[in-house]
């Protein structure tokens, strides 16, 4: 169980990254869902003991995170939204070296580990290859492997899929899937199909704080009847915008169409919509 | 277009807070320097000799440009380097390259904006000159008035010019690698390469070739300032003409080439040209799309996670192996291992150099070449990745992975460190393999393996360490890598040339140890124990940062220093703190131990200090200058040499005769400062009423006085301890381990004032408060006639001495051994001399090798080091062939044996002693003279003529003691070598020992403290009239003269003076010998060389050749002008009726005639007739007169066709 209590962070030039967040979080796969800029990264990287909050403390199981983050460390696999490679290292060294800083000694069984993560992750056959030479998705797929050495309790898989075209995207949701059994994972992401695809478990986080909080079945289950769409002129977007509680507009063939939020028939022409978790992703962002 | 990008990229630049901060820097390290030069410190920093001012022009120009061409070349290359590549960097070359600019507006605007800015910013050292020279505690004799010229003459014809060629070259740089690491790693291989090309193009005459080639235009300079006095210095600019325009033009033109070249490499596209074979993205094969696969984690093997001690260290060991391959793998690191190789490689052809002539590549020569002239390049690679390896992980932004990683930080900082220290390892095998291959290729295998080995890993890797520990500290510390870059290399060239000038104690720069030279006879001797212990000393405060840079090892965004620092608190950092306070403990009490060995048993005197104990002296104890003393007749020594604790005892009796016309009352005793006194006694009953501890002066008073005539017993019993070490390695001065040489002077009693200890630089004694001192007692001293020049508390003594060493090893003192025992396990030798000496006698001991030859019945012997046998049988033709032209030329030698003893190179000299002949193993013992060359100059021989030709000149006739004396010693000594050379090697060899004489000479006389005297005043200090004026005129003498005639004269006058005592002659004496032997004629030429200093400008400006019947006439315009210098370095000319020689030369270095003119100033026409035809025509070949410039004095006849036929 991983319990986050009343995290706050403000960076030195005054962004609010992260405002009284509290989440209780369950064996699994967690998805952390939000728009740019809403401080997952911030939280992802204050769980991974890369960043300090201000208030609050972190605790898994009964490790404090913030006054114990070599504890943590060690039964912590961290994916980060960005990271890079050594270009002229191949991968099978790579994960020697962090297999080695994962406290993994002995030099058989690393060997043995790390032919199966290669394997695991389809990089066997360019396990030799440098680093620099691997294409986005072998990228994030020697990514995985390398969060998964030293079997870890916590899981921490920042925007993993940002970036990768829809083929390399879905080879790697598929990857994820399977690792959130008896263990956390906490996908954190602002494609909402990435969590409607593997968490059962999620959160809206907007502007530093946690907005929407549940399994994504009942949450779209919650807006079920109350999404309502209508095609209308670009230049009658903004009336619509007064008018009601819109959630979002998009251009569709040319026209815009105009989603809503409402309890009851807004009539006017607006039709119902199936909710989706997008849906209440931008209900819960604007 | 190109407007707007220009004023764009100016205003950016300006608006950048790195420009001040660049500009700030050169003013600072500049401001530094003025005050510096400008004596503010109490150090004597002599830049360009004494007498010049800290801001005349030659001064302004050096540092100035010294500045920018180090410092204000990294900035050049941070700006101007980065002027295109940040658009890489930041990714905002997509916009650009999209937009219509034109590449040259693009790629000019940017250069000629970024180097405009450059331009600005390397006007800092000019105000930090300036800001420097007009601070109130600069020392008001060594500023002048304030001029601007200088300032903005350098400013043009060197900082601009070459802020230009480097930017150019680091901007095609740029261009074609984008990619900074490689214009850094040029920028290395652009310092060393300037750097070996001025090495290799040093000799003599390469001197054009240095000057073109040297991008940097230093050598340029040098040509024309080379020979300048003090008055040039102080009053000269130095215009941009002859090979400094051409190498300015020559190295614009190339930059514009070179500009040219990076601007054709670029192109508008993402990504390089290929500099190397880049291989494409891999791609997954398009079928694994469709079949998903699922990470199984339960399918993964179990594996044992520890993160004990022990894992840890051994996964450290795995983590460093890493450091170390991926450092090894470097594309650039094996690269600058290839080019340092090289490096080497030429380095290697100047091993040694003495007169042009190698040494045997001995190991240690090996070793200390290579390792001083790579160590800069080691030093550089240790800044550099140390930055590399700190940042590597955020570089490539690994560092969100690896920071999260469970290891310690002492785990991820010593793999770090472990990369870069195995580095420095790899650069130091590099010196000893480089080192066997030379040796090897030189056909040298005696290896020494371990002395390589005990040299780079033993003494030379400590310093690097330190280093390593220190730039990884800083690089932990900064916020960005290049800002460390920067404070590492400032701070290194602080400490390097700065800390000791300003600190004083060693205590305080980092990394220091008192110094430890090897030597063949006494190994690394005494040197090692300090050394460690302030290596411990530094490990210490090493260890404190290495606990830091890990307990603030940055990890995770937080990069903030307060945030690391609240970390570095936590509970877990505890051990660290721990080991933080031990290696604090360690620094302090090694620090302790080493403050009461260098202040407490020993004594530590800053620069000042020791003036200031020379100043009180002199306050003190002037006023008994003249008051009346004896004189030592008689010596009996028993000296006790105690190798092993580097300690002497000595017990002896002086017997002293009054030789004054007073009775002497009380009797003034002198003691060296290193020794402690047990007894001193007098044969009469004496009173000690005056005892100054501090500087041990005392003063006897005698019962009875001592009448004229009359004589009485000295007794003493001394001791010369060594007490733990010394601030600095003391070399000589003490007995050695193996290899002692030590003289009276260093431990034995002196009666009287003695005037050698007073300070004696008349700025220096300016600021203690002493008053104006001549260098020397003038000439017309009669007084001072009766002393001499060597030791004034006697005249000739005779001489007794036993010293005992330990069984191993042999003592030597002047005389003939009596008898040889062994006793309590001491050696015994008994030394007695037959005739009397001067009271100057030295005292030897080591594990000698003995070779033995006879001449003439004189016992010929060397002592030396096994393993030193190369250059014997040279030094033995030297006694043989010195012995036989002074006893047949001059007088009979005096002893019947001669004896050369090695010591240790701790000191390059060689000094002659009453048939005793100590010779630094420094200097011949491993010359490699190549007979069959034409360069080399077998210096083993000459040295040996030199010292035997002292038996006579100071041994036999010696001076009184006053100014030009020494040339009664140095210089004839110095034309005994010359006419003993000429025999045996001939003519072009001393042409060419002439040659070096006379650039040795110019530019010595051009770096004088005081000033310049002619050679028959000259003071003792000037070695470079001594031997290299008065070589050269004395030789010419030998020419004009004769040799035989000028044979003669010296003979007179060792006849007239030898073994004679006071009065003493003086230059006058001799020269009065000379002018008997001299006609009319060439009166002047006696009066030129001995009484004046003259000069010549002499050049060939026109050579026809005319063919007439089966020969030629050749018609030559010569040019002559002489000049006249006084003491500061003013030249004025002066009317001239000079006989000057033209030899005319059938091929480059065959004469065929010499013809001797008489010219006048200015331009004559000389006509000679030939027989043959001939290949060129030289003003004094045999460099008879001393030429600033020798270049323009041979011209070539042209070719056949521009014969004139009649």
């Amino acid at each position: 169980m991983l319990r986050i209590n009343n995290l706050s962070k403000t960076y030195p030039n005054g962004v609010q990254a992260l405002q009284d967040i509290s989440l209780d979080i369950s064996n699994g796969m967690f998805g952390l869902l939000g728009p740019n800029g809403a401080g997952k990264s911030t939280l992802m990287r204050t769980i991974a003991t890369l960043q300090d909050a201000d208030i609050g403390s972190i605790m898994f199981g009964d490790i404090d995170v913030f006054r114990q983050k070599q504890e943590l460390r060690k039964v912590l696999g961290y994916l980060p939204q960005e990271f890079g490679v050594y270009p002229k290292v191949s991968a099978e060294e790579m994960l020697h070296y962090i297999a080695r800083m994962k406290g993994i000694s002995n030099n058989a069984e690393r060997k043995e580990l790390v032919k199966a993560l290669l394997e695991q992750v389809n990089l066997y056959n360019h396990r030799n290859k440098y680093l620099g030479g691997y294409s986005g998705g072998m990228k994030q797929r020697f990514g995985i492997a390398q969060a998964l050495i030293g079997d870890p309790k916590l899981i921490i898989v920042d925007e993993p899929t940002a970036g990768l075209d829809p083929a390399e995207r879905l080879r790697f949701n598929n990857l994820l899937s399977e690792i959130g059994e008896n263990i956390i994972v906490i996908l954190s992401t602002h494609i909402v199909d990435d969590v409607s695809e593997l968490c059962r478990d999620m959160a809206i986080i907007a502007g530093g704080k946690v907005v929407q909080r549940g399994n994504p079945e009942d949450l779209v289950k919650s807006l079920e009847h109350k999404v309502w769409s209508k095609r209308v002129e670009k230049s009658e977007v903004s009336k619509y915008q007064e008018d009601y509680k819109m959630v979002l507009a998009k251009l569709s063939g040319g026209t815009m169409v105009v989603y809503i939020n409402s309890d009851t028939d807004p009539g006017n022409g607006f039709k119902s919509e199936k909710a989706t978790l997008e849906d209440i992703y931008f209900s819960n962002i604007i | 277009m190109l407007g707007s990008i220009f004023s764009f990229e100016v205003r950016r630049l300006t608006r950048s807070v790195s420009t001040y901060i660049y500009f700030g820097i050169l003013l600072l390290v500049t401001y530094f320097v003025a005050l510096l030069v400008g004596g503010a410190f109490d150090t004597n920093a002599v830049f360009f000799g004494e007498k010049v001012f800290a801001n005349s022009p030659i001064v302004i120009d050096a540092f100035f440009s010294a500045i920018n061409n180090y410092i204000g070349l990294i900035i050049i290359v941070a700006i101007i380097g980065n002027a295109v590549l940040k658009d890489f960097k930041n990714n905002t070359y997509t916009m650009i390259f999209t937009t219509p600019v034109s590449k040259f507006d693009y790629l000019f605007g940017r250069f000629s904006a970024s180097l405009f800015i450059a331009l600005l910013i390397l006007t800092g050292p000019a105000f930090g000159l300036m800001l420097g020279y007009a601070m109130p505690n600069v020392n008001p004799d060594k500023v002048e008035a304030f001029m601007l010229a200088p300032y903005i003459h350098t400013y043009f014809q060197t900082i601009v010019p070459n802020a230009i060629i480097d930017g150019v070259i680091f901007f095609a740089v740029s261009l074609i690698a984008r990619d900074i690491f490689v214009i850094w790693l040029s920028l290395i291989i652009f310092f060393v390469a300037t750097g070996v090309s001025n090495s290799i193009f040093s000799s003599l005459d390469k001197q054009s070739v240095a000057a073109l080639v040297d991008p940097m235009g230093n050598f340029a300079k040098r040509t024309i300032t080379k020979y300048w006095s003090t008055y040039d210095k102080n009053h000269l600019n130095l215009r941009m003409q002859g090979l400094f325009l051409w190498n300015r033009v020559l190295w614009l033109g190339l930059s514009c080439i070179i500009w040219f070249i990076g601007y054709s490499y670029f192109s508008f596209t993402s990504s390089p040209r290929k500099l190397f074979f880049r291989k494409p993205k891999l791609a997954d094969s398009s079928k694994l799309t469709f079949i998903p696969t699922f990470f199984r984690r339960e399918s993964l093997p179990k594996v044992n996670q520890a993160f004990t001690a022990g894992t840890h260290l051994k996964n450290l060991w795995g983590l460093c192996v890493n450091e170390c391959l991926t450092l090894w793998r470097n594309t650039y690191f094996r690269i600058i291992l290839l080019f340092g190789m090289l490096f080497l490689f030429l380095v290697s052809l100047q091993i040694g150099k003495i007169y042009d002539t190698t040494t045997f590549p001995v190991t240690y020569e090996m070793v200390e070449s290579f390792g001083g002239t790579f160590s800069l390049f080691i030093v550089i690679l240790t800044i550099m990745f140390a930055g590399e390896l700190v940042w590597r992980a955020r570089d490539y932004r690994m560092s969100n992975i690896l920071d999260a990683m469970p290891v310690p930080n002492w785990v991820l900082y010593i793999s770090k460190l472990s990369g870069i220290m195995f580095m420095q390892v790899i650069l130091l095998c590099v010196i000893m393999v480089c080192g066997i291959i030379v040796q090897l290729f030189k056909g040298y295998t005696h290896f020494e393996i371990w002395l390589y080995v005990e040299y780079l890993f033993g003494f030379k890797l400590l310093d690097l360490w330190l280093l390593a520990i220190l730039a990884v500290f800083v690089q932990t510390l900064v916020s960005n890598k290049y800002l460390g870059y920067f404070i590492v290399a400032l701070f290194y060239f602080w400490n390097t040339f700065f800390a000791q000038l300003v600190l004083k104690h060693n205590l305080f720069v980092f990394s220091s140890d008192p110094g430890v030279m090897y030597s063949a006879m006494n190994g690394f001797g005494h040197a090692v124990f300090p050394y460690f212990i302030y290596k411990i000393y530094w490990g210490g405060f090493a260890l404190m940062l290495a606990v830091l840079s890990s307990l603030l090892w940055a990890r995770g965004s937080e990069g903030e220093l307060k945030l690391r620092f609240a970390h570095a608190r936590d509970r877990d950092n505890r051990p660290s703190w721990v080991v933080l306070i031990l290696s604090a403990v360690i620094f302090i009490g090694c620090g302790s131990f080493i403050y009461y060995n260098t202040n407490v048993e020993n004594k530590f005197y800053t620069q000042y200090q020791q003036e200031e104990q020379q100043a009180s002296y002199e306050k003190k104890y002037k006023k008994y200058e003249h008051t009346p003393q004896p004189k030592i007749t008689d010596v009996q020594l028993r000296v006790d040499i105690f190798p092993q604790e580097r300690s002497l005892h000595t017990s002896g009796t002086y017997m002293l005769k009054n030789k004054t016309t007073h009775a002497v009352d009380s009797i003034h005793v002198l003691i060296p400062n290193a020794v402690t006194i047990h007894t001193i006694t007098f044969e009469q009953p004496a009173q000690l009423v005056y005892n100054d501890s501090a500087i041990i002066y005392r003063i006897y008073k005698l019962a009875t006085p001592l009448m004229p005539g009359d004589s009485v017993g000295i007794s003493f019993n001394l001791d010369m301890n060594n007490h733990g070490f010394q601030h600095d390695f003391s070399g000589l001065s003490t007995p050695l381990y193996n290899g002692t040489f030590v003289n009276n002077e260093q431990f034995l009693p002196y009666i009287g004032y003695y005037r050698g200890l007073e300070l004696t630089d008349n700025n220096r004694r300016k600021k203690h408060g002493l008053g104006y001192r001549p260098t020397a007692n003038p000439i017309t001293d009669t007084a001072a006639y009766m002393d001499n020049a060597f030791v004034q508390d006697a005249d000739f003594i005779s001489f007794d001495a036993t010293v005992s060493t330990v069984p191993d090893q042999t003592a030597i003192a002047p005389g003939y051994l009596q008898r040889e025992w062994t006793e309590n396990g001491r050696h015994y030798f008994h030394y007695k001399m037959d005739k009397p000496i001067l009271n100057f006698y030295s005292f030897l001991s080591a594990r000698y090798t003995t070779k033995k030859e006879k001449w003439n019945n004189i016992d010929l012997e060397i002592y030396y080091q096994k393993g030193h046998e190369y250059n014997l049988g040279r030094m033995f033709n030297g006694m043989k062939k010195a012995l036989q032209y002074y006893s047949t030329n001059f007088s009979p030698y005096q002893h019947q044996q001669v004896r050369i003893l090695e010591f240790p190179r701790y000191s390059t000299f060689a000094q002659s002693f009453p048939n005793t002949i100590p010779f630094s193993e420094g200097i011949g013992f491993i010359a490699d003279v190549d007979d069959s060359s034409k360069e080399d100059i077998d210096y083993p021989f000459y040295v040996t003529a030199h010292e035997v030709a002292h038996q006579w000149f100071a041994h036999q006739v010696i001076g009184a003691d006053v100014e030009g004396s020494n040339m009664l010693s140095e210089t004839l000594a110095q034309y005994g070598a010359i006419m003993v050379m000429e025999k045996e090697y001939g003519d072009d060899k001393i042409k060419k020992f002439l040659h070096i004489a006379m650039d040795k000479y110019l530019l010595a006389r051009s770096n004088e403290s005081e000033k310049e005297k002619p050679l028959a005043y000259v003071d003792a200090g000037q070695a470079y009239i001594l031997y290299e004026k008065g070589g050269i005129m004395m030789h010419a003498l030998s020419k004009y003269l004769g040799e035989d005639s000028l044979n003669i004269a010296i003979k007179r006058f060792i006849d007239k003076y030898a073994f004679k005592g006071a009065p003493y002659p003086t230059t006058l004496d001799f020269l009065a010998c000379l002018r008997q032997v001299t006609p009319d004629s060439l009166q002047y030429v006696l009066t030129d060389a001995f009484q004046k200093i003259v000069l010549y400008d002499n050049k060939i400006d026109d050579v026809h050749l005319t063919k007439q019947g089966s020969g030629y006439i050749a018609d030559i315009t010569v040019s002559s002008k002489k000049l006249q210098a006084d003491g500061a370095g003013k030249e004025d000319s002066v009317a001239s009726n000079d006989y000057v020689e033209v030899g005319i030369y059938k091929t480059s270095s065959k004469m065929m005639r010499l013809v001797q003119f008489k010219l006048k100033g200015g331009k004559t026409v000389l006509q000679i007739p030939l027989n043959e035809k001939p290949y060129k025509v030289v003003i004094d070949p045999r460099e008879l007169l001393i030429d600033k410039k020798l270049d323009d004095n041979e011209m070539k006849f042209g070719s056949d066709d521009k014969v004139t036929k009649k």
